[in-house]
């Protein structure tokens, strides 16, 4: 029981991080503008 | 203070110093699959990629390298979850030890496959000789190599010029495991070994005291997995009492050696860095803001532990060898105090002495070397992507004060990076703070602290700075193995480890893509002494008015407590 539970949570954390990646994605996506440096 | 102690130290300096540029040279070849050791296991290494079905010529985006890479890691964790609930059915078990609670299981994994190795139990008491070589030692050097991959990723963010990509995650895991941590452990374990450590799958025997007890010696392989400890920023012990055991560090050289393999990577990388961007002053720079924050460190420490204990001249004790509480008389103030102060600059964690009976302001230092997030040479990758982040910051606030788009090694440094590199530099103080803040407020929390006021406090914030700092030193005095401590110290080295990591993988995917504009008569030069001092302040600055408030709290309210004659 107590091992389902910690496994559930690891998952949960792990899910979690996956979020971030997406958000930190869509964040660096509506920041970045076209490099017009010449 | 002696002489013998600023010798030790002096030693360390110059070995550290002289091993940075060749090491940096040879990361840097490595890692692009270059150099003598590369060729001769480069058949190894392709079995590997056959065997996991990876096409190693396939580069990856910061995304693709990050999804990977916690992938990895969670896989990792719950492998190593189940081999320490396993334990007690699994073989090279000899004392027969049982397996561990739920709760301190998932500690244990999630604390090494973070690098942090904060240890809630004792290593000879608990762990078998397969948890511990399967377990630790594995995930010790997965973890380190895995720092080092996200450093490189950034550097290569840094380096080059309209990609789209940041290398392939599992080739650099892959090298830096197989060409830079294995090869230096074997050649460390051997010196360990020469100097006394053992390396037995023997059981533990029975000695006869000189008193006539009988007293049991845990023994087993300890040399192999002490390099990996402390090359690996990892630092958990075979045994409890970690490096202040005698089988772990038997000899002033073996001190010597333990300190300079704890720095080595993390030291090392600057000069990697320096190489892969074409100018090897950038990465002196780094490694000289590291040296002024070490330096300073290690003085107030040594300062601190040199000197009698107030509260004991009063019962007039010799302390004439300074403040030897809770040292080892083998090594002294002086080795203890560079130790220390090592152990916490980096991400290392390994302790030779016990930092809850060193002076208040040494507890100081040692906390705000972990708090200013692994920037003293930190961990293997963490120091060098933590101090870049740094470095970031100060671009953009020297961008801000002259009036011109900020830029680092031709790099425009835009909102983008700017708001991931807050991410991930905020991510720590808010793991470190919020959780201490809680801790302090519930029963659950309070009823692990050993002492009243403000060293009490100190223990509590030390064990949530050195969790999500990567450290997993321990302040000693706080009975961490209760599910309270255990799972919030795990949510703690969590989000120290892949929520910095993410952000700074982000950075490193826009940074790739970005053209290199060339330097100006108004670009600021970051590869002067001038820039030096801009790192340093930057760095004092943000982590001073970060944890000041929280530090007064602790001990710095001991500090002027002590002065008055008042213990916790």
């Amino acid at each position: 029981m107590f091992d389902l539970l910690a496994l559930g949570l690891l998952v949960l954390a792990f899910a979690g991080a996956v979020g971030y990646v997406c958000a930190c994605d869509d964040l660096s996506r509506s920041e970045t503008s076209p490099d017009k440096t010449p | 203070m002696t002489w013998r102690g600023w010798l030790q130290i002096v030693i360390f300096a110059v070995l550290i110093t002289a091993l940075v540029k060749p090491l940096g040279g040879y990361i840097v070849r490595t890692v692009d699959g270059g150099g003598h050791v590369s060729r001769i296991f480069a058949p190894v290494e392709r079995g590997l990629y056959r065997l996991a079905g990876i096409d190693p010529a396939e580069e990856q985006s910061w995304i693709s390298y990050a999804l990977a890479l916690l992938w990895f890691h969670l896989v990792g964790i719950a492998a190593f979850y189940a081999l320490l609930r396993l334990q007690g059915l699994l073989p090279l078990n000899p004392q027969q030890l049982d397996a561990m609670t739920p709760d301190l299981a998932l500690n244990t994994a999630v604390s090494f496959a973070t690098n942090t190795s904060w240890q809630s139990y004792g290593g000879e008491s608990t762990l078998g000789y397969l948890a511990q070589m399967v377990g630790i030692v594995v995930q010790s050097f997965l973890s380190a190599a895995t720092g080092v991959a996200v450093a490189i990723a950034l550097v290569r963010g840094f380096a080059r010029r309209s990609s789209a990509t940041i290398g392939n995650f599992w080739v650099d895991l892959t090298r830096i495991t197989l060409y830079v941590l294995l090869p230096i452990c074997i050649v460390a374990a051997l010196i360990l070994v020469w100097q006394g450590v053992p390396q037995t799958f023997g059981a533990y025997v029975t000695a006869t005291t000189l008193e006539g007890g009988q007293q049991v010696l845990a023994r087993g392989p300890v040399a192999s997995q002490m390099a990996i400890k402390l090359l690996s920023g990892d630092g958990g012990g075979f045994f409890n009492a970690n490096s202040a055991h005698p089988f772990e560090n038997p000899t002033a050289l073996a001190g010597i050696v333990e300190m300079l393999l704890i720095f080595l990577i993390g030291a090392a990388l600057t000069n990697a860095f320096g190489r892969m961007v074409g100018d090897q002053r950038h990465g002196w720079v780094l490694f000289g803001a590291m040296a002024v924050l070490f330096v300073a460190g290690l003085a107030v420490v040594y300062g601190s532990e040199g000197h009698p204990n107030p509260a004991l001249s009063q019962f007039g004790l010799d302390q004439a060898a300074g403040n030897m509480e809770g040292k080892e008389v083998r090594f002294g103030a002086g080795q203890s105090a560079l130790f220390a102060t090592v152990t916490t600059a980096s991400s290392d964690g390994a302790v030779n002495a016990m930092h809850d009976s060193f002076m208040p302001l040494s507890g100081l230092v040692m906390m705000a070397n972990m708090m200013l997030d692994e920037v003293i040479v930190g961990g293997p990758g963490s120091g060098l992507f933590g101090i870049l982040l740094f470095a970031i910051v100060a671009v953009f606030a020297a961008g801000l004060m002259i009036g011109r788009t900020p830029e680092y090694l031709g790099k425009k440094i835009e909102g983008n990076e700017v708001k991931m590199t807050m991410l991930a530099l905020l991510c720590v103080p808010v793991a470190i703070l919020g959780i201490s803040a809680v801790a302090a407020v519930l029963p659950a929390g309070l009823s692990g602290l050993n002492n009243a006021g403000p060293h009490g406090f100190s223990e509590l914030l030390y064990a949530y700075t050195s969790g999500a700092a990567t450290n997993g030193s321990a302040f000693a005095g706080l009975s961490a193995n209760a599910p309270f401590y255990n799972l919030t110290l795990a949510a703690a080295m969590f989000a120290g480890r892949f929520l910095v990591i993410i952000p700074v993988l982000c950075i490193a995917g826009t940074l790739a893509a970005k053209r290199i504009v060339p330097a100006s008569n108004g670009t600021l030069p970051t590869h002067s002494m001038q820039f030096v001092g801009l790192l340093v302040g930057t760095i004092v600055i943000v982590g001073g008015l970060t944890f000041f408030p929280a530090l007064a709290l602790g001990p710095v309210a001991e500090h002027f407590a002590l002065q008055a004659g008042l213990t916790y």
